[in-house]
């Protein structure tokens, strides 16, 4: 009785292997590949859970909204803070970039004037960006109403949540320390993006 | 021989896309909203100078003037008095400013406003003041004396006088008084 013939199993394509050698099996093997493009995506934001609510109202969709900018005895700056996520995920070495619209809290000024002497129009903040191990400061200083960011390079892949620690201290302003406010509406516009680098 | 092959795709993609503009960037936004409301603010006096008067504080808001020798003891006639005191103030957006006499001059305790007999009742007064640029001066007997408006905010010191001219028709024995207010509003 003849032995059965062994049987390799090795297959590189699919096919039935010849029948010269009188197969007892035959076996079909499909190669499956894939790819994983690039991917970042960001979510909308929330009130990051950790830290105190300190001066703001709360998120209204992309809004945030102080609830007293100025003290009434003094009309200086009152001090406000909040912590911000964005749910988050980028799966290649990336960069992040976190860009103030206006560099500060700025007035809407009808006919672009300044500001009459002794009062300021600009607030200044600082907003700490925490992205998987990056831990930025961004000083949004109000030195003069402008594009500005800071930008960091992220070496790996990460998932997570994206959190923005706003503070604004009391007295903040773009004149001197405690210098009133001149009367308006008060605004900047953050962006966070995760980009190839 | 023949040969078949499969190719699948796999994406890892995250729940609740959002802000993408092209698959490989993500963007999150936020907007950051204040107001600073339209406000003035009035301190206490800083500074005042008197002559034949004299200034207190009564309160938080409010100051008395006490002229000392009100009338010449010989001839019943007014002497002369004067009172500046320097206010600060902040107002941070397009405001007025007024200073009003309650009585139109410093008016007799049960008295009225007519002369009785050659001897007055009332005693007018000028008022004056010095506001972001402007310099106004009026009688108190017009009721608002002065008036100044101010097309933007405005921080510094209000001066504010008061200024009882000596002479004229005596006055009738009595306590003699008038309430001064001086009110700054923004516009609205």
């Amino acid at each position: 009785m003849r032995g059965l013939a062994s049987i390799s199993s090795v297959a590189i394509a699919m096919g039935l292997v010849g029948a010269a050698s009188a197969q007892t099996v035959s076996s079909k093997t499909m190669a499956v590949q894939g790819a994983a493009p690039q991917v970042c995506a960001v979510q909308s934001p929330t009130i990051s859970a950790t830290g105190a609510l300190v001066n703001f109202r709360g998120l209204n969709g992309t809004t945030l909204q102080i609830d007293q900018l100025t003290d009434p005895q003094t009309l200086a700056t009152r001090a406000a803070s909040v912590n911000v996520s964005f749910a988050a995920v980028c799966n290649y070495p990336h960069r992040i970039t976190v860009e103030s619209q206006n560099n500060g809290l700025w007035r809407n000024a009808v006919g672009g004037t300044g500001a009459p002497t002794g009062f300021a129009d600009g607030v200044p903040y600082t907003a700490t960006l925490n992205w998987g191990d990056v831990v930025q400061r961004f000083e949004v200083n109000a030195s003069s109403r402008r594009l500005s960011q800071v930008s960091v390079l992220v070496d790996k892949a990460t998932a997570g949540s994206i959190l923005l620690s706003l503070n604004i201290q009391s007295g903040a302003s773009n004149l001197r320390a405690n210098a009133p406010l001149i009367a308006g509406t008060y605004q900047d516009t953050l962006r966070v993006t995760v980009e190839p680098q | 021989m023949r040969t078949l092959s499969l190719l699948a795709a796999i994406a890892a993609l995250a729940p609740g896309l959002a802000f993408a503009q092209t698959a490989n960037i993500g963007q999150g936004r936020l907007d950051l909203v204040g107001q600073a409301p339209s406000a003035c603010l009035i301190s206490q006096p800083t500074a005042s100078t008197g002559q034949n008067a004299t200034l207190s504080q009564t309160g938080a808001q409010s100051a008395q003037i006490r002229i000392s020798e009100l009338v010449d003891p010989q001839t019943a006639q007014p002497r002369a008095s004067s009172m500046n005191v320097t206010l600060p103030v902040i107002c941070n957006a397009a405001h007025r400013l007024t200073v009003k006499s309650g009585n139109g001059g410093l008016l007799r305790a049960g008295g009225r406003r007519g002369a009785v007999n050659g001897f007055r009742q009332l005693l007018p007064y000028q008022v004056s003041a010095d506001w972001s640029g402007q310099s106004i001066t009026g009688s108190s007997e017009t009721g608002t004396p002065v008036t100044i408006n101010s097309p933007n905010g405005a921080a510094g010191q209000v001066s504010l006088s008061i200024t009882v001219p000596a002479g004229g028709d005596p006055l009738v024995a009595g306590s003699y008084s008038d309430s001064v207010v001086i009110e700054l509003q923004v516009a609205s």
